[in-house]
């Protein structure tokens, strides 16, 4: 069968088969994911660690606080409770049980160690302060109102120790557990919180739209008891969801300005919209294939392959447009662009593939629905379009054609102007790309609500404490190892707070005493506190006691208890070793410290690690510093904007690195084809390349992992249009108009993304309009000179 | 009170009169407390000064028989050890901290609705005054606190607890006929100033 006759029927099997594979997909449970670490590149850790870091990142990203604030206290808790309500009845969210643990005083284990568990700064004073500090503070604490709250009796810790201890080491963001929630009193206003966790993890958009309706939900039913009760709620889970929304939106918005653009342009050139028809079904068979092939590969789509793949509209509309403006009876067609669709497409798929071989999860989406899609499209042109009968395909107007025809005859008339603005437009790339610096900002990957932001500002004003953005993991073989590491690092974190890098850092080590440093307290307090003559004997004779109480105390100092690591009941989440990353909670309701380090401390056969989190990191670079310094392969600063930005970063350099070998290829293979013509017909691409990056550079932004995806789309649009201009032959004026009418479309279609909430989207917008704007340009202005004149024309 | 003494006085309080205090709401006094602890021989006595601005704050000056100082100040309790020391926040946690100041304004300034948050109050049937008996609604607080009474004619006379520990305070209150150091007003002022005499 001629290639020429067009195979419709293939075109059909492939468009079922297609359709078939995309639906069993979605049966079958083919998601669509949100969360941008889905992204990228496997972490070079080990898998156990990576698994405690996402274990860590995932309790972040699942948690969410909901607050309510009023005047007046019954209102506010009316209002709690209906929210607590609303959370505990979804099987979205689950309300944590938050208590304080005021039982651990009482704990047998801690209260037999109780002597030995010193304070921080105790233990500095204990080898600083003179004799009076101490019996001086030990009366102040009889006399002062602290004796109203303190946890612990005089008899049984004279100097205040183990309560500084108790108070110190337990979290205390000025809320009380009191009727249904956590309240806290703060300027007037009673406020209660509620700390929620998704149950549904993940960033699907399906889980997203869940947990919104139930926060939505909570917050209607709080106000319909509570009229008057102000209601904030902050979370990541709320920032996926309108990023998520944002992205569907804007994807719509690009597909419908494009596909109008496309409608009008058609209109235009064709003068009717029936060609309309032919081309959906291009741009159709092209999305099917792409997303079919895609699904088949992955267990998810995530959107930025989706956001990227509807971008691709740009190329397979050219494919289309090329048919439509040929000449000749419909199965004829195929004669005149014929071999500008194949090298287009094989230029175009190759720089995809490559991304594929990139390494990175989200590249090879990329590349597979960008190769796949592309295909579809090409072999709607090849099979379907040839078999329409003449009558359903129109013909260019006629003013049109003499138009694009004034171009095309207009060869060799301009060719100083041509390299006027090649001078121009090289030397301002050159000087620009000197200027260019590459950077990541993971956060320009998503859009952003400001409302959001300043209501998670506001909440967590309120409530205080620490983010979960930046967080040290100490890690080792068993939880003794940990304490002892996690004890290491404090000093450093001391120093890192007084030069300003932190504000302040929590952690279960407050608490936690490694058997060791219990050990060493024990020796600290006979040497400077129970010494003969020492603080403990001038307060017995300061108060008139017996001295039988001073060597009771003695006593009970030398025979107190070490209390091994496993005696504090640490309420650990489990990592599965053959599963990485798929964590189960065990009931550690029970558990002293349960209530208050939950989410603190995980735990592997052979391995234990413990998070500090830190809040307010003010000079990430300078702590990144501190903690090479320290330099312990266990104890490991998790930065997840940090690390997202870095892991980008790498991608970049995979992907450029790969598509430079591409390039080469395909410099060769030109060169073997069409001699010293390559020249010509990589001139609009790589010079539009090289002036949107001078334009960067000299606007002073960084060259990210978007830009560069950007700059591939325009690099595989410009040498399309070198290319069908090249092997256009005697249909030049034809292939002039269809290059014209398709680069016109591809800069609509990009403009509208310019305009993206999306900081990443809107610089691809931005650079592919500009770039095919270029590259178009340099394109026309290379056919007037003659130098993209093919052999066939001649 | 000496005329100066009330000139100044007046023109004092005419100074802070922007942060809501008046003449008749400051109370400043003299305090002796006696804790009684069963480990000890005999109760541990304390002397000192307070100030109280209601809505501005509470000073609490331990002179004898060693000095500290405590105050709450926008509804955060700080303490030094003298008074050239910078004031600091005590080892309290912020909600303990919140609770004992509002706790410490509300009784002296018999604010029964602040103290209606946390106590159940109970009216005591005294001669020539007035009693309250305070019992915690929070478990918390009456782990530590099992009651607390106040007792007075007209403002409060004399406050006393019992610890969970078994410790007993009392404290008697004592107004005093003159103005109170310019300085302790003026440490009570949201604006910080350290000195006290």
């Amino acid at each position: 069968m001629s290639t020429r006759a067009g195979r419709p029927v293939w075109w059909g099997l492939t468009v079922l088969a297609a359709a078939s594979v995309l639906a069993w997909r979605m049966v079958t449970g083919l998601s669509i994911q949100t969360d941008i670490r889905a992204l990228l590149p496997a972490s070079d850790r080990p898998p156990l660690l990576q698994a405690f870091v996402n274990r860590l990142q995932d309790q972040a990203m699942t948690r969410s606080i909901f607050l309510l604030g009023g005047l007046d206290r019954s209102a506010v808790e009316r209002a709690a409770v209906a929210a607590r309500e609303v959370f505990n009845q979804s099987a979205v969210f689950r309300v944590e049980d938050v208590e304080k643990p005021g039982s651990l005083a009482a704990n047998a284990a801690v209260t037999s160690a109780a002597p030995l568990l010193l304070a921080a700064d105790d233990r500095e004073a204990l080898l600083l302060q003179p004799t009076d500090f101490w019996v001086e503070r030990a009366q102040r604490r009889l006399l002062g109102w602290g004796a109203m709250t303190s946890r612990t009796g005089f008899a049984e810790d004279p100097f205040g120790l183990f309560d500084r201890y108790l108070r110190q080491g337990l979290p205390d963001t000025g809320f009380e557990v009191r009727g249904p929630c956590l309240q806290k009193q703060l300027e007037g206003r009673y406020w209660c919180l509620l700390i929620v966790n998704a149950q549904q993890g993940g960033f699907g958009l399906e889980p997203l739209k869940r947990q919104r309706e139930v926060l939505d939900a909570a917050l209607e039913a709080a106000k319909a008891v509570a009229p008057g009760v102000k209601v904030l709620d902050a979370g990541v889970s709320r920032h996926a969801d309108y990023a998520a929304r944002a992205s569907q939106h804007e994807m719509s918005r690009i597909s419908a300005v494009s596909l109008l653009a496309i409608a009008l342009l058609a209109l235009l050139m064709l003068g009717s919209l029936r060609p309309l028809l032919w081309v959906s079904a291009v741009l159709g068979t092209g999305a099917l294939c792409g997303l079919a092939v895609c699904s088949l590969f992955f267990g998810e789509l995530h959107l930025v392959a989706l956001v990227f793949g509807t971008t691709l509209i740009g190329i397979a509309v050219d494919y289309a447009f090329h048919f439509l403006t040929a000449s000749g009876a419909p199965g004829r067609r195929l004669i005149h662009i014929e071999s500008g669709l194949f090298w287009g497409y094989v230029t175009t798929a190759t720089a995809f593939m490559a991304l594929g071989f990139a390494g990175i999860p989200a590249l090879r989406q990329v590349a597979i629905t960008s190769v796949a899609g592309l295909a579809g499209a090409l072999l709607a042109v090849r099979w379907l379009l040839p078999a329409l009968p003449a009558a359903w395909l129109a013909s260019p107007r006629p003013t049109l054609l003499a138009w694009a025809g004034r171009i095309e005859r207009g060869r060799r008339r301009s060719g100083a102007f041509l390299l006027l603005v090649l001078v121009v437009l090289i030397g301002g790339g050159v000087t620009g790309v000197a200027k260019l610096k590459s950077g990541e900002n993971v956060r320009a990957l998503h859009p952003v609500d400001p409302a959001l932001l300043a209501r998670d500002g506001k909440a967590r004003g309120i409530v205080g404490g620490v983010d979960a953005a930046q967080s040290i993991l100490v890690h080792d073989a068993d939880p003794e190892l940990v304490l002892r590491q996690a004890e290491r690092i404090q000093p450093v974190l001391a120093a890192a707070a007084r030069a300003g890098e932190i504000r302040e850092w929590m952690s279960p080590q407050t608490l936690l005493v490694s058997q060791a440093r219990q050990a060493e307290n024990r020796r600290l307090l006979q040497a400077h506190l129970l010494q003969p003559g020492g603080p403990l004997d001038r307060l017995q004779q300061a108060l008139a006691l017996p001295a039988t109480w001073a060597d009771a105390y003695r006593q009970r100092v030398a025979s107190a208890e070490v209390m091994p690591a496993s005696a504090w009941e640490l309420p650990s989440t489990h990592i599965e070793p053959d599963l990485p990353g798929i964590a189960t909670a065990p009931d550690t309701a029970q558990t002293v410290f349960a209530r208050a380090w939950s989410g603190w401390w995980y735990d592997a056969p052979g391995e234990s690690a413990m998070v500090i989190r830190l809040g307010g990191v003010s000079n990430p670079d300078a702590l990144h510093q501190r903690i090479e310094r320290f330099a312990s392969p266990d104890v490991l600063l998790v930065d997840g904007v940090a690390d997202a930005s870095a892991a980008l970063a790498h991608t970049r350099a995979s992907a450029l690195r790969a598509l430079l070998v591409v390039g080469v290829l395909i410099g060769v293979v030109f060169l073997g084809k069409f001699g010293l013509q390559m020249l010509a017909l990589l001139t609009p691409s790589a010079v539009a390349v090289l002036s949107v990056l001078g334009l960067l550079g000299w606007t002073g932004q960084s060259f990210g992992l978007f830009h560069l995806l950007s700059l591939l789309l325009v690099a595989g649009m410009s040498i399309d249009y070198a290319l069908f201009l090249h092997e256009a032959g005697a249909e030049a004026d034809r292939s002039t108009l269809a290059i014209v009418v398709s680069g016109l479309t591809t800069i609509a279609a990009f403009g509208m993304l310019g305009l993206s909430a999306t900081p990443a989207l809107a610089a691809m917008g931005q650079i592919v309009g500009l770039g095919v704007a270029t590259s178009l340009l340099l394109s026309l202005l290379l056919l007037r000179s003659g130098w993209l004149e093919s052999p066939t024309y001649v | 009170m000496k005329p100066v003494c009330q000139l100044l006085w007046a023109l004092l309080l005419a100074a802070i009169g922007s942060a809501g205090a008046s003449p008749e709401a400051v109370e400043y006094g003299r305090f002796e407390q006696s804790r009684q602890i069963a480990l000890l021989p005999q109760p541990l006595l304390s002397t000192g000064r307070y100030l109280l601005v209601p809505g501005q704050g509470l000073l609490w000056v331990v002179e004898s028989p060693l000095h500290s100082e405590m105050r709450i100040r926008e509804g955060q309790l700080q303490e030094r050890n003298a008074a050239d020391q910078p004031w600091s926040a005590p080892l309290l946690g912020q909600s303990e901290s919140a609770v004992l100041g509002r706790l410490m304004m509300a009784m002296l300034a018999q604010d029964q609705q602040a103290l209606a948050e946390y106590f159940d109050l109970n009216e005591l049937s005294v001669e020539g005054g007035w009693a309250l008996r305070l019992v915690p609604r929070l478990p918390a607080v009456a782990e530590r606190i099992p009651e607390l009474v106040v007792r007075g004619t007209q403002g409060p006379e004399e406050l006393s607890w019992l610890d969970a520990d078994g410790a007993q305070t009392h404290i008697v209150l004592s107004p005093l006929d003159q103005a109170p150091p310019s300085q302790w007003l003026a440490s009570l002022q949201p604006e910080p100033s350290e000195a006290v005499d």
